[in-house]
């Protein structure tokens, strides 16, 4: 039996150390892996060094529509895009309870609405991104509400390295390899998380009707960061994204989406909501979209500085 | 599989009725007295079978068939789950009832070790099907803590893992999909899918019999084998002694030999080994699908013995002879699978007349998989990963029962052993697929 509780014991403690290692290994290296996405999510999870007055939070939608150097150079205030590409508020909601948990400085929080803000999915788009930092406490709540195997991953030791692929593995070699050798990180912080979308308009895929969806998890969310914001005197401003008119009928129930704007802004004193679906200043121009519901360059440029501008008029004045 | 808390009782009945009923059997004098008790456990037995797992089926084909007289009348259908383990216990007890019957073993006098020999957690709900005269010894004994026991206990958990989430569960994505989609699929990708599954519910079956086995091995108490790497198989007839052992003898002794077995009339042996493995196929589900693919076995063993019968050829064989049955034995299996893994007689016709159809054969890898969040499940590397992965289980199952693999494997030193475990179990890790798949024996 000793020889046994020895042999077994010692055969566990080296696979756990092994384990252990490989573990570290990939999240150091994801970590450091020089994207958009695992550059926002080590400074709003780990380092914590953003503090802007005015933050974005959101999809790729966000991400590539609201220029953030524009919105500070109106208001004079710093201002962070900390929209995720691929994400919506079921996954990205714990940067933005962490950022709530330690911000000094914030005082303005900017929320994407577009078709599909409300859309619930058992399968998150890039979820190893998360891996990293599964010790967060918002990381492991937000990830463990989403499906059975998601809750696996934030709770069990080691579980998420049932999930690895190449591609992950691949990402924290290069991370590693650009932490240790390479001093000069490609992607920079001075650019304030927003992600430039320089093409012209594509229609894409839009033969059929698009189903949305208003998904109870997701409004409870939004109103959760809402009273969060509020007892931090953190205002939220709805921002609804245009979408390109040609494409708006391939969306279903678009006014009852973008309508929650509304409804939050009459329910919440500390909610205000700039809608453009309608707004005839844009929707019509096809120079301002990359397609149906992303802004290009141009549009990211227009909506910003009416976001700005709304900001600097109504909190700042 | 499904489970409710109540379906206790079934199982809380059936061994309390076996108890008692095999009590009263070997108290019995008369013959007569015998019998009843042994038809009433019978019914008791087979009744649960017929109330839980086919009655929808029966509803269904009576209700087809009134409604071709144009009967207005239709049998309503249960809402019923199928309770977990029911076609295993119910099968352990009936043996048990009748080994006492016939005098082969005494009844057992201590209901707690009979209840433990009904519900032994790791046989339970997939097998293997263990007998009374073999597996109630094993409760009996004095059980001390054993190195050896338990440590081959945990290589055999750790190889029936692998076979289940490495090889079983990563193929499973493939065969789910291209089944699931055979419309759209051509000839070579619902062959590709078919060999796919045979290699699937090996895996899959024998996985958690290793499993069972090896869990029971660290409490000290042996279960049978079920499977001896029945791929090898170099005719149906050797294929059977290989496949879910424990089913396969338990109705041989029980209703092949009951019928008469070998010693009738050619003509009624081969009446006998169709109704056989008809009702072994019907066994295994409520759907048309799973007799026929009994019937096909039954079918096949048949033109086997004939043919021996007739053949001249001599009996030991060259290597590429035997390589060369196990190929057309390994094939013909393959085909029955085909039955086995439709979901109705229809589109297993559907799949063989596609298969056949050679013409319409083309390989495309976006065929075998679904695709998640735009992205296909399955790529070339991980088809070719599922194959090599195949590879190695074969490789290893042959090194296992025909060479001296153990032998040379226990005589490597502790490092290369336990590098070898920590292969496996990373291999586990990083390649199994580790979604919510159940076994596929759970559903039976």
């Amino acid at each position: 039996m000793k020889s046994f509780i020895f042999r077994f014991g010692l055969f566990c403690a080296l696979f756990v150390l092994g384990l252990t290692a490989f573990s570290t290994f990939l999240k150091v290296g994801q970590k450091h892996y020089d994207s958009n996405a695992d550059l926002k999510l080590r400074l709003l999870l780990d380092v914590k060094t953003i503090d802007p007055e005015i933050i974005v939070f959101g999809s790729s939608v966000a991400e590539g529509g609201i220029n953030p150097l524009i919105i500070s150079n109106i208001t004079e205030k710093k201002s962070y895009n900390a929209a995720l590409s691929g994400r919506r508020i079921i996954d990205w909601n714990s940067i933005a309870f962490s950022f709530l948990d330690y911000t000094k400085n914030n005082k303005v929080i900017v929320l994407d609405i577009f078709p599909n803000v409300f859309n619930k999915t058992d399968n998150l788009y890039q979820p190893h991104e998360f891996y990293p930092y599964l010790n967060n406490k918002f990381v492991k709540e937000a990830l463990s509400a989403i499906s059975p195997t998601y809750y696996k991953i934030a709770t069990l030791p080691f579980y998420y390295l049932t999930q690895l692929n190449s591609k992950i593995v691949l990402n924290s070699i290069i991370g590693i390899y650009d932490l240790l050798l390479n001093s000069q990180p490609k992607m920079s912080e001075d650019y304030k998380g927003y992600s430039n979308i320089n093409s012209n308009y594509e229609k894409g895929n839009t033969s059929g009707l698009i189903q949305t969806e208003i998904s109870q998890t997701s409004i409870k969310l939004y109103e959760k960061l809402i009273l969060q914001a509020a007892n931090k005197n953190i205002e939220v401003l709805f921002v609804g994204m245009p979408v390109y008119h040609k494409g708006k009928p391939h969306y279903n129930q678009l006014d009852s989406i973008y309508n929650w704007g509304t409804i939050w802004s009459k329910e919440y004193e500390n909610v205000t909501y700039l809608n453009f679906l309608n707004d005839s200043s844009i929707i019509y121009q096809q120079e301002y979209f990359a397609n149906n519901t992303h802004l290009n360059k141009n549009g990211a440029s227009f909506i910003s500085s009416k976001i700005g501008n709304y900001l600097n008029k109504n909190k700042y004045e | 599989m499904s489970w409710k808390v109540e379906y206790i009782v079934l199982i809380i009945f059936s061994t309390l009725v076996d108890y008692f009923l095999a009590i009263k059997i070997h108290k019995a004098k008369a013959q007569p007295r015998k019998k009843t008790y042994l038809i009433i456990s019978l019914i008791s037995n087979l009744g649960l079978l017929a109330a839980f797992k086919y009655a929808n089926f029966f509803t269904e084909n009576v209700n087809q068939l009134l409604s071709f007289t144009n009967s207005t009348q239709h049998f309503p259908y249960w809402d019923i789950l199928l309770p977990v383990g029911i076609s295993f216990y119910t099968f352990q007890t009936l043996s048990y009832t009748i080994d006492v019957y016939k005098g082969k073993i005494s009844p057992e006098k201590n209901i707690a070790r009979f209840a433990l020999y009904v519900t032994y957690f790791p046989q339970l709900v997939a097998g293997p099907i263990e007998r009374a005269a073999t597996f109630l010894p094993e409760l009996k004994k004095q059980v001390k803590f054993n190195y050896n026991d338990v440590i081959s206990g945990l290589r055999r958990i750790l190889w029936g893992l692998f076979k289940k989430v490495v090889v079983a569960d990563r193929v499973s994505v493939i065969v789910n999909h291209v089944y699931a989609t055979s419309g759209e699929q051509n000839g070579l990708t619902l062959l590709i899918a078919t060999y796919l599954f045979a290699f699937q519910i090996y895996c899959d079956f024998s996985g958690y019999s290793d499993i069972a086995i090896g869990s029971s091995r660290i409490l000290g108490i042996k279960l049978m084998e079920n499977f001896k790497a029945p791929y090898f198989s170099k005719s149906m007839s050797e294929f059977w002694s290989r496949w879910h052992i424990s089913l396969s003898t338990w109705f041989r002794d029980y209703v092949y030999i009951s019928l008469g077995g070998n010693r009738v009339k050619v003509s009624r042996m081969a009446i006998n080994i169709l109704v056989v493995f008809i009702i072994s196929g019907f066994w295994h589900g409520a759907n048309w699908t799973f007799i026929v693919w009994g019937f096909v076995h039954g079918v096949l063993l048949l033109m086997e013995y004939f043919l021996a019968k007739k053949s001249t050829i001599k009996l030991d064989l060259n290597p590429t002879q035997k390589m060369i049955r196990m190929l057309l034995v390994f094939n013909l299996v393959t085909f029955g699978w085909v039955f086995f893994r439709a979901d109705s007689i229809q589109h297993s016709l559907f799949i063989i007349k596609n298969i056949a159809d050679i013409n319409s054969w083309h390989f495309n890898i976006n065929l075998l998989s679904e695709v998640v969040g735009g992205i296909p499940l399955v790529t070339m590397p991980k088809l070719i990963l599922s194959v090599f992965f195949i590879l190695i289980m074969l490789v290893m199952e042959y090194g296992l029962y025909f060479s001296n693999f153990r032998k040379r494997f226990f005589a490597l030193n502790g490092t290369l052993r336990w590098s070898i475990y920590y292969g496996v179990s990373l291999c586990i890790i990083f390649f199994g697929n580790h979604g919510n798949i159940e076994f596929i024996y759970f559903q039976f």
